[in-house]
């Protein structure tokens, strides 16, 4: 069973988070400030880390930096603050996921899953042939035709496996929704926009946590769609 | 300090006596530089300077031609009264016929009256002077005085000074006449001057000839007396022998009587060998214009005084002379001038070099001094009392000494030493050396006081030149910066002009009176106040210009700049940091209104923060709550209600951050080219599913090709924003609209949708901070969306209008072409 470690100076917080953890089978350690959590973190064998970024004593960012020292366990920010820069200044010291509050506890779950399975199967993971793509979490085989989203499996519709698996293969690359249309249609497109970005958004709400917030698969607003290298 | 104070003292006591000494070795000098010789006409002084520093010999020199030149004019002087007095007189005929004296023949012609007197009376006569009687006749008593007539008009005429009348109504009734009185007898024996005559007129002139002749022997008498005095009575070097006259009648002057000859037997030719043979030998005959010498005596200066004696010698005449070389004869003139001389040489000689050697050890001292004044032993300055006093005052005396010194040294060049001298030894020495000290006290004063005031840096304080200066540059600042502008503008200016036009007044004034250094001062003078003038005045002008700039600048918004003022005029300098002031205190306003700004979206950041925390658990403890499959009623409904309002109030929140710090502008841009088609159907792509909820429809109207200039990440919160609302407040399974239009260097966009409830605002209230539609206030959203979109879009340069007609909400938007 997997260990988190939950910090925040709200013991609320924490106490809600344990519950939604727990459900999901999850086993909880909790530390209200970043002292505590680094000193469970040296008995305790922790698979996660949700960390607070303002608290007393030592804040998420000074622990982040300490632990990111000797390990690399999993850390999520869990902030308030949601501007751009602050997310940024975050995953730049080490976190590797953000959240911020309020939060929706089902977005929080997924990650926190989809964080530790990254954690927990890096290195077990087969060797990768030529029809295999994978981006972070996110595999393509081509051969089966099967996309994973950390080792979840995604149902996508022949057109809309065709859009990723065509980003995915150029991924860095901007695509307008007229040339896409074109590859995957083989036709002139008309009205392409407006079929492409529908069927972009729901592979969006298919393999990404917060659609909103992709991670995979971005919208370059007013130019295309591209999967970030 | 004490100790070296001391020791300067004494250095400049030493200083003072040096140049004190070398004064009274000048005075020294003066006093012997002069000799005097007596000729005829009187004493002649001789300046030794002249003759002192030469090497030549004394027989070479221009003195000895002089002394020899001199002489020989003297002895002709002489022999010319000896002739007169001796030949003439006393020793042939011992009395004058005063006629023959008289020139004026044309009166006197037919006069053959003896007016004979000895000669002895004849001197007599005019040394003592003369007397009258003033005698009145009638006028019948004057006419029959003599047998002859005289004409009336001769009376009238007034014939000589002797003569007055006075007449009646019938003509002249007296006359008045002064005679002669006569205090010596005629050779003939007759003491009364009338009796000589046998008329008036011969009266006169007898008379006026005796007065002429009498002055005349007076006169002879004199330069007899002294001539003999000079070359008759004692020997001397000059030997000469003058004849007179020709054939047995020639007589001969000379003082050659220590001769082997008998000079007065030998014949011209004997003469003539015999003096061939002396030293500086002169053979002079004027008449038949023969000049022989060895020396460098000048014939013409020699004639020029036979002419002037040619009545009393006679054509005949001749001289001979030389100068003999006897040093023991101590008056005479060759012996005296060559000892006193050679004496001078030796002085000069000797007392030049003390001079010089005190004048280079004053100097010396001075020097050291100078640069010693005001610097203390440790390298530190002071100074004196007396450095306080303005400075011109140790100018003007310095001045006034050197001037003072010129004329003393002047005055005492020559004869001036001897003059000084008669108030005594001591009263003249010191003069030369209270002079010399008081010299050297004033040059040391002035200068010493000048360095320890430059080392000082009072030098301008106390000058009474520099406190006029910065007097006039008060009065001038004064009126300048005077506030009245006919004070500081046309004061200044009027001032400028009658001063211009007096100088040139005066400048005419004085070429016209042909006063050329006047006129040359007052062009200096007009010159300098106009080049003042024009300086201040373009001085005036480049500070305006750099003003002008610096203002600029600012108002451009560069508001750190500052304004120069280094170089600028004073009244400029408070313009220029009332400038400088303006740039700061807008800064400062604008630097408080943004931190202000900063304080109040910082606020609303930090509280929106610290809400989310409770928000959080507010949501997660709903959303536990709902989990526990409450089916009760009306607990279910009271939950739900719960989760959509905690979830309405986090959106709340994000908007609020989103507005307030748009409001303090903390927003970064990355503007790049878009196309606004691709994005609005992005946007509706992403939308999809919320607008086939509520049943909208999408159509979209015109068709741009030109991207547009725009942040794409900004572009979608507006977008999101607008779509956000649309949901929230169409009608349902209405259509809405989206119209693109290119204008020429702007997209135009257009959103229209039909609003579900009745609206009573204005659009442009709608984008007003939590205002919204009235009846809207019950469903969701939070109103600050289209404040945000519309301050979103105006950060990329784009303009955004709500229109709200009725039912049909309507958003312009027009965005900058790439």
């Amino acid at each position: 069973m997997d260990t988190v470690l939950v910090c925040d100076d709200d013991k609320e917080i924490v106490e809600a988070i344990e519950i939604y953890l727990k459900r999901e089978g999850l086993n909880v350690l909790k530390a209200y400030d970043g002292a505590q959590a680094l000193e469970i973190l040296k008995k305790e064998d922790v698979q996660l880390l949700i960390i607070d970024i303002m608290m007393p004593v030592m804040d998420g960012i000074e622990a982040t930096k300490k632990i990111r020292m000797s390990s690399s366990l999993p850390i999520i920010f869990l902030s308030a603050k949601s501007e751009d820069k602050d997310k940024i200044n975050g995953l730049n010291i080490g976190a590797d996921d953000y959240i911020t509050k309020p939060f929706n506890p089902l977005e929080l779950t997924a990650r926190v899953k989809s964080n530790i399975r990254r954690y927990t199967s890096l290195g077990s993971q087969k060797d990768e042939n030529g029809n295999i793509i994978k981006i972070d979490g996110l595999v393509i085989n081509d051969d089966n035709k099967l996309v994973t989203v950390d080792g979840e499996n995604v149902r996508l519709t022949p057109i809309e496996y065709s859009i990723l698996l065509f980003l995915a293969k150029n991924k860095g690359m901007v695509y307008s929704s007229s040339q896409l249309y074109e590859h995957i249609w083989n036709e002139k497109p008309v009205d392409a926009e407006n079929t492409v970005a529908v069927h972009v958004r729901h592979i969006r709400e298919k393999i990404e946590i917060n659609p909103r917030e992709p991670k995979y698969l971005k919208v370059v607003w007013g130019v295309g769609y591209k999967i970030e290298g | 300090m004490k100790k070296i104070g001391l020791r300067r003292a004494l250095l400049c006591i030493l200083l003072h006596l040096l140049l004190g000494t070398a004064f009274l070795l000048i005075s020294y000098l003066f006093l012997n530089s002069a000799f005097t010789i007596s000729y005829l006409d009187g004493d002649k002084v001789y300046q030794l300077q002249a003759y002192a520093n030469s090497n030549e010999a004394f027989e070479d020199s221009s003195l000895y031609t002089e002394i020899y030149t001199k002489q020989l004019q003297d002895i002709i002087a002489l022999c010319a009264v000896r002739n007169e007095i001796e030949a003439k007189g006393a020793s042939q005929y011992n009395n004058v016929n005063i006629i023959e004296y008289v020139e004026d023949t044309d009166f006197a012609s037919g006069i053959d009256k003896k007016v004979v007197y000895s000669v002895d009376d004849l001197i007599k006569w005019g040394r003592q002077g003369y007397t009258y009687t003033r005698q009145t006749f009638t006028l019948d008593e004057f006419m029959k005085f003599y047998d002859s007539d005289i004409p009336f008009d001769m009376i009238r005429a007034g014939v000589s000074d002797g003569i007055t009348y006075t007449s009646g109504s019938d003509g002249i009734t007296e006359v008045t006449v002064t005679l002669l009185n006569a205090p010596f007898e005629t050779v003939g024996g007759v003491s009364d001057i009338t009796k000589l005559a046998d008329d008036w007129l011969e009266y006169f002139k007898i008379r006026d000839s005796i007065i002429y002749t009498s002055e005349r022997f007076a006169d002879y008498y004199e330069n007899y007396k002294n001539g003999m005095n000079l070359y008759g009575n004692y020997p001397i070097n000059l030997h000469y022998v003058v004849r007179v006259g020709e054939g047995n009648k020639r007589i001969t002057y000379t003082n050659c009587d220590d001769m082997p000859y008998d000079i007065s037997n030998l014949s011209d030719e004997e003469l003539n060998e015999i003096f061939a043979d002396q030293k500086d030998y002169i053979i002079y005959y004027p008449n038949s214009l023969e000049f022989l010498t060895f020396s460098n005596v000048n014939e013409s200066d020699l004639y020029t005084y036979v002419r002037l004696y040619s009545d009393e010698l006679s054509d005949h005449m001749s001289i001979w002379a030389y100068v003999g070389d006897d040093s023991s004869l101590s008056q005479d003139a060759f012996v005296r001038s060559k000892s006193v001389i050679n004496n001078r040489k030796n002085d000069v000689k000797n007392q030049s070099i003390a001079i010089i050697c005190l004048l280079i050890a004053w100097i010396g001292i001075f020097v050291f001094l100078l640069f010693k004044a005001g610097v203390k032993k440790d390298g530190s300055v002071y100074s004196v009392f007396w450095d306080s006093i303005w400075i011109e005052i140790y100018l003007v005396f310095f001045v006034l000494m050197l001037v003072i010194t010129n004329v003393l040294f002047t005055m005492s060049r020559g004869a001036g030493s001897a003059k000084l001298m008669v108030y005594g030894d001591l009263a003249y020495y010191s003069l030369f050396v209270g002079v010399g000290i008081i010299d050297s006290a004033a040059a040391g004063m002035l200068f010493f006081s000048f360095v320890r005031r430059i080392r000082n840096h009072t030098f301008a304080n106390n000058s009474l030149l520099m406190n006029c200066y910065s007097l006039f540059t008060r009065v001038r600042d004064k009126i300048e910066q005077s506030d009245n502008p006919y004070i500081s503008g046309l004061l200044p200016f009027n001032l400028f002009l009658v001063l211009n036009y007096f100088l040139i007044f005066v400048l005419i004034q004085n070429f016209m009176d042909k006063k050329y250094v006047l006129f040359a001062i007052f062009c200096i003078v007009l010159l300098g106040v106009d080049i003042y003038a024009a300086i201040r005045q373009f001085r005036r002008i480049s500070d305006h210009r750099n003003l002008f700039r610096g203002i600029k600048r600012i108002s451009d918004g560069e508001l750190d700049y500052k304004v120069d003022k280094s170089n600028m005029l004073e009244i400029n300098e408070e313009f220029a940091d009332a400038v400088n002031n303006v740039g700061d205190g807008i800064r400062q306003a604008v630097s408080n209104s943004m931190k202000d700004e900063k304080m109040r979206s910082d606020l609303i950041t930090n509280v929106s923060h610290d809400l989310k925390t409770p928000l959080t658990s507010i949501i997660n403890y709903v959303d536990l709550l709902k989990s526990e499959k409450i089916n009760q009623e009306p607990a279910a409904g009271y939950i739900n209600t719960l989760q959509e309002k905690s979830v309405r109030l986090k959106q709340l929140l994000e908007d609020l951050i989103e507005a307030s710090r748009l409001s303090s502008g903390s927003i970064e841009i990355n503007p790049q080219s878009l196309g606004i088609n691709e994005l609005l159907r992005q946007v509706v792509g992403e939308y999809t599913d919320k607008l086939d909820d509520k049943k909208l429809t999408v159509i979209y109207c015109g068709d741009v090709s030109s991207p547009i200039y725009a942040d794409g990440r900004l572009m979608w919160r507006i977008m999101d924003n607008l779509f956000g609302n649309i949901i929230k407040y169409s009608l349902m399974g209405t259509r809405v609209y989206i119209n693109f239009e290119e204008a020429e260097d702007r997209v135009n966009v257009s959103i229209k949708n039909v609003s579900a409830e009745p609206n009573t605002l204005q659009g442009n209230e709608l984008t007003e901070k939590f205002i919204r539609g009235d009846s809207s206030r019950s469903t969701e959203g939070t109103g600050l969306g289209l404040f945000i979109a519309k301050n979103l879009t105006e950060l990329q340069g784009g303009t955004f209008e709500v229109i709200a007609d009725g039912d049909l909400f309507k958003v312009n938007m027009s965005y900058k072409k790439a």
